[in-house]
Order: C-alpha cells, then structure tokens, then sequence
C-alpha cells in the first residue's frame, strides 16, 4: 500500500493531467471550429448561411397582419425542417405571427430552394402574392 | 438600456442575498448568487407585468424602487462586506503546485472564453432550441396583448408549454432597449455560463480552500460541450445554474446555521421549476429525497420550521408556475400523443431499456467533453475523501436527488412518443450539462483538498 504523501502527489498528477488533456482537446477543437475545418452543430444554419434570408423574412413580415396564422410550403421538406431549419427562422422571424406547419390557412409564406414551377403552384392551388426573391414569398390560396 | 436593465436585475438580487447571507463568504459566490436570483425576481415580475397589461412605466418604477428599497436595508444593516476578506483567503497558500493550478485555470479560461465567442460570432441566434423556444417565446412575450397565441400545440415544435424564466428576461432586455437584438440573450448566455463556473469556484472556495476551487473550475471549463451549450443560448445551463444555486444555499445553511438561506433555497428551486420542465422535475426529486432523508433520520416532525422556510421561498414561484401550468399553457406532447395502450407497450417493450441505458452510459462517459469520468475516480481514491452520511446532509441529498431526477428523466425517455434513439441523441448529453455543475460541487466538497493534504504532511 503506498503512502498517503505518495498517493496525495500522484492523485495531484492525475487530475492535473486530466485538465491539461482537456485544455489541448479544447485548442485544437476551438482552432478546427474558427478556421471551418469542423462543423461542430451540422443541424443548425451559421450566420453566413442566413445572409438575406432574415431580411427577407421581415420584409415580407410588413406585409402580413399584426397577428393571426399563416402556412409554410416548401420544394424540399428536409432542408426547410432539418438542416436548413428555414420553417424555424420563419417562425422565428415572423412573431406574433403563427406559422403552422398546415394546409388550413389561406396565406402562406415559402421558403422554396429550386425556381418555382408553375405547376407545382397549380397543383398546391397556389397564387404567389409578393416574391421577396431566395425562395422567400407570400402566397395565398387560389380564390381565398 | 442594456447594462442599466441588467444593473438593476443584479441589484436586487446581489442586496437580497447581502440582507439574507452576512457571513463572510467573499464577493464573488455573493455576486453570482445575487445575480442569478435577481434575473429571476426580473423574470417573475415581468411575467406579472405581461398579465397585468400595465403600461411599462410602472414595471420600471416598481423594478427601480425595489432594488434601491434592497441597497437601503444593505446600506442601513451594513451588510455589503465586498472588501472583506473570507478565511480560507487569510491561508493563501502559494506553493508551486497552487501557482500550476492557477496558471491552468487561468489557460482553460482563455479558451473557454475564446470558444465562446467563436460560437457566437457564427451562430448569434444560438442554436435551434434558442431560437424556436426561448428567444421565440420572449418575442411572443413582447408584443403584449398577442403572447396567449403562441400557448398553442398547433406549433408543437415551439413547445408551447415551456416555463418562462429565461423567456421573460430576455423579453424584459428588449423592452428595456426598444429592439429585439441578439446582444440581450448572448449577453445572458454570457451571465449563465461564466456565472455558473464561478458559482462552483467560489462556493468551493468559501467552503473548502481555494485549491479545491481552482481544479473544480477548471475541470467544468474544460467540459467543451458545456460551454457550447452555454454559448448556443440552451436552457440546460441557466437551469444547471439553479440547481446548482439551490444546492449551495442549502449547503451554506448547514454550514452557518443561518434559516434565511433556506427562504433563498426555495427561491433558487422556483426558479430552476421556471427554467424547465426538468426544473420542475429537480423539484419534486429534491422534495422527495429530502422526505425520504428526514424520515429516515426520523427527524421530520424537527424540521418543520425549516421546510415552512423552504416552502416561504418556494411558494410565489410556485403560485405563479402553477397558475400558468394549469390555466394557461397546453400539454406537453410527451403526453398528449400517449394512449394508456401505447404507455403500457413501451414500458414492456426491454429494448427500450437497453437502448436508453446504452445512452445513459455513453453520456456518463462522455461527462461534457471533459477528458474522462475515469480521472476524477483515480483522483478520489488516490487522495481520499470524506463523506459523513449522517452529518452531510447536502451531499446525501444532492445525490438522492440526482438518483431520483435521472430515475424520473429515463422513464420520461421509455414512454417518449418520438423516436427514442434520435430523442436520446437530440437531449441525452444536455440533460446531463444540467446536473453537472452540482455533482462536481458536490464531488469536490467530500474529496480532501490539497491543504488539508499538505497539513497532513506536516
């Protein structure tokens, strides 16, 4: 059994070591992220990735009512909901404004990534009211 | 307007805790603990202000008069002892080893704080949860008249049903400053991250020596993943901060024997309910754990002037969470998408236990990204440490409790409608950031400190 001294210096080596193994992992992370060789949270768009589509967004919030409900469509369901996270920005963006995430309402806002066709319009029953360009317009249903 | 609303949230809580905590026990664990309770009371009164429909005048006034009421009860009690010094600070010990820790202290704090930054100059709305729950219910508690709107499960995603603590604040930030800018909640990040670092260091310090609180500090500045979850603006961290909060008032009334901690306890608990819906959870686990303690010493029926002044710091927040809980938000979808036949499949179902223990254990390892549990293991059983089962009654509570918040977590995670891997993947790691700041404090008040082992020596 070693001594307590002993296991008292060795105890004080370990833990010292443990933090001097979390500094140099911390480093090289804090490098990786602020030079973008890694990508720490892949889910979640940077600012850079974000540049025009919040202006966007409160442009077209002046066209909207002060409160009340409106729909979201989009040309591709998993970067609007997953990586790109546009359904959220525009939740984000467009309060006190209700953007669900539904058919119901008459107006609706988009965050389309390809050029719309005009029959995809068609099919959803769809009327583009005002193109704020990136994909970002309002709509309203055919006839509402 | 920015500095002046933060000013006045910390005043109010700083002079409480001043009033209520006078024995000497340093600046910093007043500061830290003052200022998370004031960003709370702010909170709470903003939510009563949003109810009242008041014009913002007379929150302003009623905020402006009760934190210069506070410093006049400081200032006439004289209470404020900034400048003195605790005893552990009058037993300095400069010895290599102390002035090593101190330089590595020093080193993960710079690259705590430069991670910080860099995470906020690229993600400024913080991460998903910031801005789809928090930040978006603050945004909703701005605009007055129209916030009810946003209680609604039409857009579930949003989480409707989450408490309002950080919400409030920030909210309250932005109608101090007349805009909805992200300075409010990264600055609020800023407060809950470094808050809650320092929070562990000088409760340490105060309670234990300044050793023990530079290699705890140091270890949770280490913890990657919790200053990311600090810097991306997640709750766990504010929530971690209460818990934390709560656990080292309670420490300081056994310590000092002073049962106004205990009015402030409660408090801290409140405020860790309105955090997050695990904050309600810590406080029924924290009641639960310390019912089953006093029954077992059978000391309950002793105790009861204690738990009235828990309860007397409790109650309010409780009053108010309970009212908006039962009167004002929607369900939780953890529930509302649950049929009695579904419940009872996925408790039977044991791959379920064995994915989620799978996940239980990985974050336990992964422990926040600091190096690995394994090294403050060898360090406990290499130094030693002392723990009074039937005297320390903080840390067998801390434990008891964590045991029965993690029990209550992973049956939340069995019967979770969404899919159980990617739900575990999603919130397993941030889960633990709450809990950790409190077990590291507590870690470190039962292991011997390097003074004591250096006494020994000599």
């Amino acid at each position: 059994m070693l001594k307590r001294e002993i296991r008292a210096k060795i105890g004080i080596f370990v833990i010292a070591a443990g933090i001097l193994y979390s500094n140099i992992q911390f480093l090289a992370l804090n490098y990786m992220i602020y030079t973008d060789k890694m990508r720490m949270y892949s889910d979640s768009p940077q600012r850079k990735e974000l540049v025009g589509i919040k202006e966007r967004y409160k442009l077209l919030k002046k066209s909207l009512p002060e409160h009340g409900r409106v729909g979201f469509i989009t040309d591709d369901i998993n970067r609007a909901y997953n990586s790109g996270a546009d359904y959220f920005y525009a939740q984000y963006m467009l309060i006190p404004v209700l953007v669900l995430n539904s058919s119901k309402p008459d107006i609706f806002v988009s965050r389309f990534y390809n050029p719309v066709k005009p029959e995809f319009l068609k099919e959803k029953k769809l009327e583009i009211v005002k193109d704020f360009g990136g994909g970002v317009m309002l709509l309203r249903k055919r006839g509402s | 307007m920015l500095i002046y609303s933060f000013i006045i949230s910390f005043m109010i809580g700083i002079s409480l805790i001043s009033i209520i905590l006078k024995e000497r026990t340093g600046i910093l664990l007043k500061f830290t603990l003052g200022s998370g309770l004031g960003l709370a009371i702010s909170s709470f009164l903003y939510f009563l202000w949003v109810l009242s429909g008041a014009d913002f005048i007379y929150f302003q006034g009623f905020e402006l008069i009760l934190a210069f009421t506070l410093l006049f009860i400081v200032y006439k009690n004289n209470t404020f002892d900034f400048l003195k010094k605790t005893d552990k600070d009058e037993n300095e010990n400069y010895s290599f080893i102390f002035k090593f820790f101190q330089l590595n202290f020093l080193f993960s704090l710079f690259l705590a704080l430069t991670f910080f930054f860099v995470i906020v100059q690229k993600y400024p709305d913080g991460l998903r949860d910031a801005f789809t729950i928090w930040n978006a219910h603050a945004k909703f508690l701005l605009f007055g008249q129209h916030w009810k709107d946003c209680l609604t499960n039409d857009i579930m995603w949003f989480h409707p049903d989450y408490p309002l603590l950080l919400p409030g604040i920030v909210a309250r930030g932005w109608k101090y400053c007349s805009n909805t800018s992200e300075i409010v909640p990264i600055t609020l990040s800023f407060f809950y991250l470094f808050g809650t670092i320092a929070l562990v260091g000088s409760a340490i310090a105060a309670l234990r020596g300044k050793f023990q609180a530079l290699i705890s500090s140091s270890i949770i500045l280490g913890m990657f993943f919790l200053v990311g979850c600090g810097a991306t603006q997640n709750a766990d961290l504010p929530l971690g901060f209460y818990i934390l909060s709560t656990i080292v008032l309670i420490k300081l009334y056994t310590e000092f024997n002073n049962k106004y901690l205990l009015i402030a306890s409660g408090m801290a608990a409140g405020s860790a309910a309105w955090c997050k819906n695990e904050g309600l959870l810590f406080l029924y686990s924290l009641v639960a754990a310390g019912f089953i303690l006093m029954v077992f010493s059978k000391k309950l029926w002793q105790n009861r002037d204690k738990i009235c002044r828990f309860i007397a710091g409790l109650a309010p927040v409780l009053l108010i969470i309970m009212f908006y809980k039962l009167k004002l938000a929607p369900t939780n979808d953890i529930f509302l998408l649950q049929t009695p036949e579904l419940l009872t499949r996925k408790l039977l179902d044991a791959s379920r236990y064995i994915i989620a223990l799978k996940y239980f254990v990985g974050s336990v390892l992964f422990m926040g990204g600091f190096a690995s549990p394994f090294v403050l293991v060898l360090y406990n059983l290499l130094t030693g440490f002392k723990v009074n089962i039937k005297k320390d009654f903080t840390v067998c509570l801390t434990f008891l409790t964590l045991a029965i918040m993690l029990f209550g977590e992973f049956f939340i995670y069995i019967i979770t409608p969404h899919n159980l891997e990617w739900h575990l993947e999603t919130s397993i790691n941030r889960l633990f950031i709450q809990i950790l700041p409190v077990f590291i404090f507590c870690y470190f008040l039962i292991t011997h400190s390097l003074e004591e082992l250096l006494d020994d020596k000599q």
